[in-house]
């Protein structure tokens, strides 16, 4: 009997304490959180598809979730130019030079800049960590890279001025860095696309790769820029005519024949004219579809689109007649109505082809750096730079001419007449891509354009207005005027 | 993979190892009133230490298997309880004292039991058999009405509905304020899949004493619910209850019919000089009968059949309670469906004196086709487009095809709500199962361990099919996906109470050790463009454009100690104290251990001598409490840096180029629960020879370090943070008042009155943030509309003042800001002469000031009847779903009949030319107070002549109508329903969710 206690007893106590311990250990409890399915930034970039993999992932807010240019918000910022127009509530203050602190699509695009700006600082930063990466592919990517950030600040610096030039070893630290003078920032532009253009290659297999061409077509731009205001580093002028004449002469680019051919989807990838282009693509449910198509169309007259902006009035009608005129803009609607019948503006045409489309998701483009601008940049360079124009720099706008159906201007044009026929060619040629706006301001023409139309204009507009919660006393400071 | 066998193998191993039986004996006795020597029928009676137990029967005999140096708990209500020693016995002859305080009764509190006299913290024991008497086959719907400051509210009223519990108040902004569910101790089970008829005790837990055992996961309170194991009874007894419901609709809104919108329509147009789009013939065909009724087209009766049976006995040392439970919902709106199974089988073994051996099991598959209720456009709410797709056209066309949307006849994107209801195809499939055994040992009188293992399996499977039919598309718009995830749980709780009685000191001692780890994965893989519906979901490769597959994997640990003290002192003075030590994986690096403590008192001032002669009272407890409770609702991985994947982007225009991001959200190596401070002080009485009790409570919650989302530069390439910051507060007095008016032999009547009150403040934001928008009401253009503001509660909407429509003879002042006569007026609140943002004010709140409840439980003779009135009073409730349906040119309610016009100018609709509509505004505030009376439900018990005639041993006959009278002047489908699918922020949005129905029920209860 007390044996067989004894016994029972040991049996218990054995059961207990396996009991206990196999619960113990079936729990298996981590309290260290080691992700099994999450990217740690810290040791992620080494090889050289993940590094190709943040190149594209610092592409993405630039074109996605209807913020950056796969929708409307660049053009926006733009509007306050002649050619394009938004009366919807929340972007008409922007046409009306009327922008304030807090208008959504100033918030977002400063957002998205800066997003794809950090993504762009991670890789850089990181290059040190890259592991069986040749040194040319790793210049391939250092060089997308950089020219993703020289773009990136360009436009802040065009829209914003003098804004934080973060790196990947302070932007961790913002609150503490103070924003940079509108010169450091160009510096670093430069430097950037400098570094770009000597690692970049000729071609890539994918169109929408920056090349060393776009490196070359964008450093010509910021010298242009630079040349204009505020810098107004009339030195640049040469350099700007030279990076362009560097493209010219690489015979990489040319025009496209027929104009309206180039705003077609089907050729998209195949146009010679093209230099750095954002397309969208509907693989996948449209996840990095383009909308522009749908947000330009009419949303009546059997258009079916959003009629979310689109061109205005007093430009259409000083837009000189021929095909070029006929490719841009879209004057007579699907059921046959013209704009002035159906009462509302003439509306964008080079957007309206997006190709395949699933919803609202199409497969259009955006060309952010094209042949005749870079035809058109050193039309304008070579004139300023050298006093007059030479017949190269003639040669150039008339190419532009020409296909649009126009009279080449003539020889003997003073350097003044020369450089406003070429300002007024751009105006047409790039009615809509994003260029007008910027030449205003660099030729301090937005007051002189818009005082008719809206009176409230002023020298302040030439900046917008940073977004209001990303100011901080001492490190970021409001724009004047606003 | 290798985790998940390597559970099921410890599972089978704690399983397998109790193959002993150890030896019982059968003590008999008998149990008499020791104030008259009559036999006491229906005492409980327990073997002491176990679950074991039995009653006595008519003439108050009992036998119960119990070890012979077994100490029986006797229990009845009225008399003291008292333990008898066997000592070797096995016949006994008991007296019992009688209690007029009958409050020994023993209350599950969390790892645990105590007398209910010892009970300190704020617990409410939930009456069972009210709950089962409901014909609702889920325990969350059940309880409402049931608990003071506990609110139940039915978001949506689908068959598978959404139901939200609150107790006391709102304490968290992005933590939630879900209750735990604790189901025979395991920790985050669902209430919903639990049966009324498998639950043997319902406890809430409601103040910090009772739920800091519960550490981090006790702030929003904790429910309690042990199911059926144990038979009083050593026969078998086997219950079957089923019940056939039939549901209706419960209220229609008012649209327009055919004739008066195409009527309405042209008008429109012509206000507007816009050619006409209906002509005369049309509108006299209309007006005879021709176009729909969409809400006849998609709504039907539904129906639900519910089938329970429960086997429960004893045999030798083995308690068993066996239940399976068949459930089938087919809902008021085409195609909505639910199908329910489960079993649950639980078993007691009682190996020998000292040691006892539970499992209990659930196996749960259920079936789910829901309808969509959040979204709109071509996969869009049926109930949403009933108010917008043109009541002139016809469900078909003469093809066949679904009408589409267009021909100046409604809106453009809004699609034929028969065709959004029929034909996509929502297969949710979810299967759950848990395993939950556990070891209970005695050491010696007193000192006890117990060890629990359990396994959590919830397998989901949604599986989704759109053919081309809704948009009279082709091949291409066909799409497809699959979504699966699986969420294992596995629970460890292991501890030990010591009791001590000291003369008059009675300690008891109770220490926790416990581990949780839960595992969550999940894929979706999706594709568009198949070649045929003929296999739908089924195969996705017959797609012919396959989406990016995602899959994800989490998991996360808690481990626990806590320890709990019970003292009384001579029964009259009560101290509780507890503290709990959380340490949480999802804890950041820099804190990653918490510590909960409480404590509190209470005071038998009955015991005392000055109340104990007392004729009035039979009753009264005094008890107050303090302790700070946590709420760790931080999903795994948050505090950390991050990449993000799926940031695709294409070169050429065609191929997707697979991306990684740096994540917006910045890491946190601070980040940590939201803890709750919380008092509570409060009385329970009972008076007139307990014909009347109440029980009050008032409490003061403070939760702090709240999870919040801190705005960053963005210069930083990040958006948020998520911090510990702020301070939300509620407050409020919980009323229990409970009356025997009537008892006598024939007829019983009893009620219980319920009231709640709770008022919540936003006391601080982030840094010194004085207000934050939270988001839209869900319809674009109409942004910030959610906010949160310090000095306001949660819930808090904000618009501009809707002032009615500026009348003809307001022409110029209407000019002056931009309008014309006919447009929405609104209040100018700061005089400067223009409408924007400045003008903007709060408009309404989605929080009620209080709840009320009232039960009335009559019986006479064979007949039971009840009825369950509840009422919410004070809140508010945004019918944005009204801003669609009466918009002036797309709009079907009927109140667009009223439509301003010179001719009609006393209206709050504004005019055809109207601008200025789209706008956040009180014009689509509504009081959502409402009285309804929830439940009649009349019984008859057959006699037990009848009874015995057809071979059962009891027998119940009921009808019951649910919703059938609800107060409310809420012009919507019900004022219950919540958009934001039981969101506290975005509550009392409603977007034209799944009405609620009126329902009409026959049930049959039988027992053998």
């Amino acid at each position: 009997m007390e044996a067989k206690k004894t016994k029972i007893n040991l049996k218990i106590t054995i059961l207990i304490v396996t009991t206990i311990l196999m619960s113990v250990d079936c729990a298996d409890i981590q309290l260290d959180e080691k992700p099994s399915s999450l990217l740690n930034p810290i040791t992620f970039f080494t090889s050289e598809s993940e590094f190709e993999a943040a190149i594209t992932g610092a592409l993405r807010p630039l074109y996605a979730g209807y913020e950056g240019w796969d929708y409307g918000y660049p053009l926006i910022l733009c509007s306050g130019a002649e050619d394009v127009r938004s009366d919807a509530d929340i972007f008409s203050n922007l046409d009306r030079l009327n922008a304030n602190s807090q208008e959504l699509t100033i918030t977002v695009m400063w957002k998205v800049l800066y997003q794809s700006i950090s993504n762009v600082n991670a890789i850089i930063g990181n290059l040190g960590n890259a592991r069986n990466i040749s040194e040319k592919r790793l210049g391939e990517l250092e060089g997308q890279a950089k020219f993703i950030r020289a773009l990136n600040f360009f436009f802040l610096v065009r829209w914003f001025g003098e804004v934080q030039l973060t790196t990947f070893e302070n932007q961790g630290d913002v609150e503490n860095l103070p924003q940079a003078s509108v010169d450091e920032i160009y510096a670093s532009i430069v430097a950037d696309l400098k570094d770009a253009e000597s690692k970049l290659p000729d071609i890539f297999e994918e169109k929408g790769r920056p090349t060393k061409g776009a490196a070359k077509a964008l450093l010509a731009k910021v010298y242009l820029t630079m040349a204009g205001w505020p810098l107004k580093d009339v030195s640049k002028y040469a350099e700007a005519r030279d990076k362009a004449k560097e493209i010219m002469d690489s015979g990489s680019y040319t025009l496209e024949s027929n104009f309206a051919d180039l705003w077609m989807e089907v050729n998209k990838l195949t146009n010679s004219e093209f230099i750095f282009a954002f397309y969208g693509s509907i693989a996948s449910d449209g996840i990095s579809g383009s909308h522009m198509h749908i947000a330009s169309r009419h949303w009546g007259n059997g258009e079916g689109g959003w009629g979310d902006f689109y061109s205005e009035a007093r430009f259409f009608k000083v837009f000189p007649n021929g095909p070029r005129k006929d490719a841009t803009f879209t004057s007579v609607f699907a059921d046959g109505t013209s704009w002035e019948e159906a009462g509302v503006q003439p509306h964008i045409a080079k957007y309206r082809d997006a190709g395949d489309t699933i919803n609202d998701d199409g497969e259009g483009f955006n060309v952010v750096l094209r042949y005749a601008d870079v035809l058109l940049m050193y039309a304008e360079a070579a004139n300023m730079a050298e006093g007059g124009p030479s017949q190269v720099a003639l040669d150039a706008i008339n190419e532009v001419r020409q296909r649009s159906g126009l009279s080449e201007l003539p020889s003997g044009m003073s350097q003044n007449e020369f450089d406003v026929a070429v300002i007024e060619e751009r105006n047409w040629e790039l009615a809509f891509e994003a260029n007008r706006w910027f030449d205003l301001v660099r030729k301090e023409m937005v007051v002189q354009v818009n005082q008719n139309i809206h009176p409230n204009v002023s020298e302040h507009n030439r900046l917008l207005p940073k977004p209001e919660a990303q100011l901080l006393p001492g490190i970021l400071e409001q724009n004047l005027g606003y | 993979m290798k985790t998940r066998y390597k559970l099921i193998f410890c599972l089978s191993m704690i399983l397998s190892s109790f193959s002993t039986v150890f030896a019982q004996q059968v003590i008999t006795g008998t149990v008499v009133n020791k104030g008259n020597g009559q036999p006491l029928p229906g005492v409980t009676i327990v073997v002491k230490g176990t679950n074991n137990g039995t009653t006595t029967d008519f003439a108050g005999n009992f036998n119960i298997n119990s070890p012979a140096d077994g100490v029986l708990l006797l229990t009845y209500i009225g008399f003291l309880s008292q333990e008898v020693e066997i000592d070797g016995a096995t016949n006994l002859q008991i007296t019992l004292d009688e209690d007029v305080a009958k409050l020994d009764e023993v209350v599950v509190v969390g790892y645990g039991t105590i007398r209910k006299s010892d009970i300190t913290g704020a617990v409410a024991s939930v009456k069972v058999e009210e709950l089962q008497s409901i014909p609702t086959a889920r325990a969350d719907e059940v309880l409402q009405g049931q608990v003071a400051g506990v609110r139940i509210n039915n978001n949506d009223a689908s068959p598978n509905a959404n139901v939200s519990i609150r107790i006391r108040g709102v304490s968290s902004i992005n933590g939630g304020s879900s209750p735990l569910i604790v189901i025979d101790g395991v920790q985050g089970a669902k209430m919903a899949d639990v049966h009324p008829n498998d639950i043997k005790s319902m406890e809430v837990l409601k103040d910090a004493s009772a739920t800091a055992v519960y550490g981090s996961r006790g702030a929003s309170g904790v429910i309690l619910i042990t199911t059926k194991t144990i038979s009083k009874e050593r026969k078998p007894t086997l219950s079957y209850n089923t019940y056939t419901t039939i549901d209706e609709l419960r209220r229609k809104l008012e649209l327009l019919s055919p004739g008066e919108y195409a009527r309405y329509i042209n008008e429109n147009r012509y206000a507007r000089s816009l050619p006409l789009v209906f002509s005369d013939e049309e509108i006299a065909r209309f007006d005879a009968g021709g176009g729909t009724d969409w809400q006849d087209a998609i709504f039907k009766l539904g129906t639900t059949h519910n089938h329970h049976v429960n086997l429960i006995g004893k045999t030798g040392s083995t308690s068993y309670s066996i239940s399976g439970d068949f459930l089938e919902t087919k809902g008021i709106v085409l195609s909505s469906r639910f199908k329910r199974f489960s079993v649950r089988p639980n078993i007691l073994i009682e190996l020998n004196d000292n040691l006892l051996f539970t499992l209990n099991s659930f196996v749960n598959l259920s079936k789910d086709n829901p309808i969509i209720l959040d979204s709109r456009g071509t996969q869009g709410s049926p109930m949403f487009a009933m108010g917008r797709f043109s009541p002139t056209k016809s469900i078909y066309n003469d093809d066949g095809t679904y009408t589409q949307p267009g021909d100046g006849a409604g809106p453009n994107d809004e699609y034929n709500p028969v065709a959004l209801a029929v034909e996509p195809i929502r297969d949710h499939y979810s299967n759950k199962m848990i395993l939950n055994s556990s070891v209970q040992y005695t050491f010696l009188k007193g000192l006890t361990a117990t060890f629990t293992g359990s396994y959590q399996l919830v397998d989901d499977e949604e599986n989704f099919y759109l053919n081309e039919k809704v948009i009279n598309g082709h091949e291409d718009d066909r799409t497809a996906s699959i979504f699966d995830s699986r969420y294992t749980n596995f629970q460890n709780t292991n501890f030990l109470t010591y009791e001590i009685v000291l003369g008059k000191h009675d300690l008891k001692f109770t220490g926790l050790y416990e581990q949780q780890k839960s595992n969550f994965n999940s894929n979706y893989s999706s594709s568009r463009g198949f070649l045929t519906n003929a296999v739908t979901y089924n195969d996705l490769s017959l797609g012919s454009a396959p989406g990016i597959p995602v899959s994800t994997r989490h998991e996360q640990s808690l481990e626990s100690f806590m320890g709990r003290l019970n003292y009384s002192f001579d029964g009259k003075y009560l101290l509780t104290f507890t503290g709990r030590s959380d340490a949480a994986s999802v804890f950041a690096e820099n804190n990653k251990r918490a510590f909960f403590p409480s404590v509190a008192v209470g005071w038998n001032i009955s015991k005392e001598k000055f109340l104990a002669e007392s004729n009035t009272f039979d009753y009264i407890k005094l008890k107050g409490s303090y302790g700070e409770v946590g709420n760790a609702a931080i999903g795994p991985y948050q505090s950390l840096a991050q990449l993000v994947t799926g940031s695709n982007f294409s070169f050429d225009g065609d191929r997707l180029s697979n991306g990684i991001t740096l994540s917006t959200q910045a890491p946190n190596p601070d980040l940590k629960w939201e803890t709750t401070e919380q008092w509570n002080v409060g009385i329970e009485l009972s008076m007139l020879k307990n014909r009347v009790g109440l029980s009050a409570n008032y409490y003061k919650k403070n939760t702090t370090d709240l999870l919040l989302e801190r705005t960053l530069l963005q210069a930083s390439g990040f958006q948020t943070q998520l911090v510990n910051a702020g301070e939300v507060e509620n407050e409020g007095i919980e009323l229990l008042l409970e009356m025997s008016p009537m008892r006598n032999k024939n007829f019983k009547w009893d009620s219980t009155f319920i009231f709640s009150n709770n008022e919540n403040e936003v006391l601080a934001l982030n840094g010194g943030e004085t207000e934050i928008p939270l988001g839209g009401a869900g319809l674009p253009g109409l942004s910030n509309s959610i906010w949160l503001q310090v000095g306001e509660p949660i819930g808090l909407i904000r618009g501009f003042d809707y002032d009615g429509v500026w009348k003809s003879d307001e022409a110029i002042l209407a000019r002056s800001y931009g309008v014309t006569p006919g447009s929405p007026k609104y209040v100018d609140q700061n005089n400067d002469g223009q409408i924007n943002d400045e003008d903007i004010v709060n408009i309404a709140n989605a929080l009620p000031d209080f709840t009320f409840s009232i039960n009335n439980t009559f019986g006479y003779k064979h007949l039971d009847l009840k009825v369950l009135i509840i009422g919410v009073q004070g809140n508010d409730l945004y019918n944005i779903s009204r801003l669609r349906f009466e918009e002036r040119d797309n709009g079907t309610a009927r109140s667009l009949l009223n439509v301003w016009t010179s001719q009609n100018e006393d209206t709050d609709i504004p005019g055809h030319n109207a601008m200025g509509s789209l706008r956040n505004s009180d014009r689509w505030v509504e009081n959502g107070s409402y009285v309804r009376i929830k439940n009649i439900i009349l019984g008859y018990n057959f006699p037990k002549n009848i009874s015995d005639t057809i071979k059962v041993s009891s027998a119940r006959i009921y009808v019951s109508g649910s919703n059938l009278f609800t107060f409310t002047n809420y012009t919507g489908f019900d004022p219950e329903l919540n958009s934001s699918g039981g969101s506290d922020t975005f509550a009392g949005i409603d977007l034209a969710s799944f009405p609620s129905q009126k329902r009409y029920t026959i049930g049959l209860d039988i027992k053998f």
